[in-house]
């Protein structure tokens, strides 16, 4: 089972929320996976021994300028601008940053070896365990300019086994989070009761409906007044599975890395609800 | 073969853009979302004068909230192109499902069809296709805003959610304010940045002249910290740190304090963690109007900004 | 020698000079040897996502230009040019006709 946890907004608590399920998953065989590319933070809370760290890498083009004939249908087949040839001085230049590694420019090259595609490290994948919990990272290289490729590596090479999947995706509503829920099963929504958190909760219900998914929120940092997520959660169908307090205890803890489970283990049987309730529907 | 990008950095000796405008943008980024970014941009947009607003954040757009736009002129904002079967083409070959590396082809019920979400628009399929069968369609992803604030003019964008071309998306609000500084003579253009390290995140700094990156004293929040750095110093933007929430954590504030001292960025100011900026919040309204300890720190955060682009 | 210049609009050497390097409304080729327009063309490119300066600098490079008259070009296409030996002339005040008397000296071969 794959339950994805996701939200509009930054800052809502989606790591609060999936390293919490996956320290209560404890009858479960859990895989804690984080798709947070660019800023992956589970291995703060879970504090994971890592056992592998393999670098993800993808295929980029490489011109020998010796046997090119600069006749230039590798740059003008490149929907992306990535190679520029220049005829007059006899030179090949490719701009890695704006490659998507697509493979066209090796398909329509007319002459052999001038273009020969190679690996090149975009990031890397980090596997471990943090007690019971197996432990998937992916991190992105800075100054690299998508995680989709990725996050698209893990979820295909790596997530192939039986387990429970707890995969903390990055917020927004972008094609690194698409790539995160397309597979999932259920989708854990995290927001905020505040006009920010609604506004981003209203673009990830549209993701979510978009792609068809199963989903639930949990309203973080509730103060236990407002009410604009419960009547909104009534418009799109969509149940408030949970709601956790605003407390500066809470925040406190947080930014200790101390998981909320552990600074307030109470919430451990209504996580490890949450995980039945989802495994249960038809 | 050179690579463009390395090129880049072993000589970066023309002209900085920066001399050729007559206005300074500034960027309010902060790697770990949730911060306090378009909190603060709001802030500064109220005490900074002559200026041009843009929310950056196209993926999840909130300034809008807090600034209270009227006279919206909107323009629909193309993306890149799409590979598209005809059906009454296609012959069943199956040979763009075996050469797509995205995974985008499907077979099903008989058919062939691109699946949109997964399509990279690279176009190899629509080469390779023997029966010409394939072609590639541009795609409405979002639409940008131009419209008037009590602050002045102010940008905006919303992308399509599940679309790409966010980084292109932010490059034309970019673009709008610019276009609109130069036409009103705007010394000024303040940029509401997305949240992370990514393409939409390179797009709202390249060429900026001050970057201020917000962060928060907890464990994620100094590691997030670290990799934004990381990216304002690879494309070598001026930065300065804010701290927001400083009280929640005294030990991690110390943590930021030493790193910005290790790498020679300012702190231009820490800010308390407060209860009447939630209360603001949540009634849509500007925070720093009625909370003392933010209003200072914003007065502070303006006092920096000026003696770094002087 | 053949040099481009990015402008705003299509008005001949009272073109305006745009702001913009690769996004530029319109390219206009000017021939220093012959004292004469060559062509004054709609910017293609200007509308495409990423890496737009590297199709105009590969346009540049395909009309034999030695110089570029503009704004700014972006890293990229600027490493492109730098390559191809055009000489980068970054000015974009006034009109073409303006801009030619001022880089009168660096247009000399």
């Amino acid at each position: 089972m794959y339950i994805a946890v996701a939200s509009g907004k930054g800052g809502t608590g989606k790591t609060l929320v999936s390293t919490s399920l996956a320290l209560s998953a404890k009858e479960y065989r859990c895989t804690y996976v984080d798709l947070d590319v660019e800023e992956p933070n589970g291995a703060i809370f879970l504090a994971p021994e890592i056992r592998e760290e393999i670098p993800f890498t993808l295929q980029v083009p490489e011109i020998d300028e010796n046997i090119c004939t600069f006749c230039e249908t590798c740059a003008k087949s490149c929907l992306f601008n990535a190679i520029s040839i220049i005829p007059p001085v006899k030179k090949a230049m490719f701009f890695p940053d704006l490659c998507h590694s697509c493979g066209v420019c090796a398909y329509v090259c007319p002459v052999d070896g001038a273009l020969k595609e190679v690996a090149r490290e975009i990031g890397k994948i980090r596997i471990g365990r943090s007690g019971n919990i197996t432990f998937i990272e992916g991190r992105l290289q800075v100054g690299q300019l998508s995680g989709v490729p990725l996050i698209k590596g893990i979820i295909n090479d790596y997530m192939d086994m039986e387990s429970l999947f707890i995969v903390d995706s990055s917020p927004g509503t972008s094609c690194p989070v698409v790539e995160s829920l397309k597979k999932s099963d259920y989708v854990i929504l995290v927001t905020e009761p505040n006009p920010f958190g609604l506004n981003d909760l209203k673009l990830t219900v549209e993701l979510v409906k978009e792609l068809g998914k199963d989903a639930g929120i949990i309203v973080n940092k509730d103060d236990g007044k407002s009410t604009i997520i419960d009547e909104f959660s009534r418009e799109v169908n969509i149940p408030v599975i949970l709601e956790i307090p605003y407390s500066i205890d809470i925040q406190k803890a947080y930014s200790n890395g101390i998981p909320l489970v552990v600074s307030m283990p109470e919430t451990a049987e209504k996580f490890k609800a949450i995980i039945k309730m989802i495994s249960r529907r038809p | 073969m050179l690579h463009g990008g390395s090129f880049f950095k072993k000589r970066p000796h023309w002209p900085p853009e920066a001399k050729m405008k007559n206005f300074k943008e500034i960027v309010i980024i902060s790697g770990k979302g949730g911060t306090g970014k378009t909190t603060i941009t709001a802030s500064l947009a109220d005490i900074i004068p002559d200026k041009i607003v843009a929310d950056a954040d196209v993926d999840a757009a909130n300034l809008y909230i807090l600034l209270k736009p009227g006279n919206i002129r909107d323009k629909d904002f193309t993306g890149k192109s799409k590979a598209e079967i005809n059906k009454d083409l296609c012959t069943n070959c199956n040979l763009c499902r075996e050469l797509c590396r995205f995974h985008a082809v499907e077979f099903n019920n008989g058919h062939y069809r691109v699946d949109p979400y997964s399509c990279e628009g690279c176009g190899l399929c629509k080469i390779a296709c023997p029966a010409q069968a394939i072609e590639m369609k541009d795609q409405v992803v979002g639409k940008w805003f131009v419209s008037d604030t009590e602050f002045g003019n102010f940008v905006y964008a919303r992308l399509i959610p599940g679309a790409e071309n966010s980084g292109s998306l932010v490059t034309m609000v970019r673009f709008q304010a610019k276009m609109a500084a130069v036409k009103k003579d705007i010394k000024t253009i303040l940029i509401d940045g997305p949240p992370g390290i990514g393409c939409p995140v390179t797009a709202s700094i390249t060429g900026v002249d001050l970057a201020i990156i917000v962060t928060e004293p907890t464990y994620s929040g100094i590691s997030d910290l670290e990799r934004v750095f990381d990216l304002t110093t690879h494309f070598k933007v001026k930065s300065g740190i804010v701290i927001n929430r400083f009280d929640i954590n005294p030990g991690n504030t110390k943590k930021v304090e030493s790193f910005a001292k290790e790498n020679g960025v300012p702190v231009f100011a820490k800010i308390p963690h407060s209860q009447c900026i939630m209360e603001e919040i949540a009634k849509s309204s500007l925070p720093s109007r009625k909370c003392k300890p933010l209003a200072r720190a914003i007065e502070k955060i303006y006092e920096q900004i000026k003696n770094e682009l002087l | 020698m053949k040099v481009l210049i990015a402008v705003e609009n299509n008005a001949g050497l009272d073109s305006i000079l745009d702001k913009r390097f690769g996004r530029a409304g319109y390219f206009l080729v000017y021939d220093t040897d012959e004292n004469k327009i060559l062509t004054i063309q709609e910017n293609q490119f200007k509308n495409d996502g990423h890496g737009v300066g590297i199709k105009t600098a590969t346009f540049v490079i395909e009309n034999g230009c030695q110089a570029v008259i503009g704004a700014q070009p972006g890293p990229k296409a600027a490493a492109i040019l730098v390559q191809a030996n055009v000489k980068m002339i970054v000015d974009d005040k006034g009109t073409v006709k303006e801009a030619l008397e001022r880089h009168k000296q660096e247009l000399t071969v």
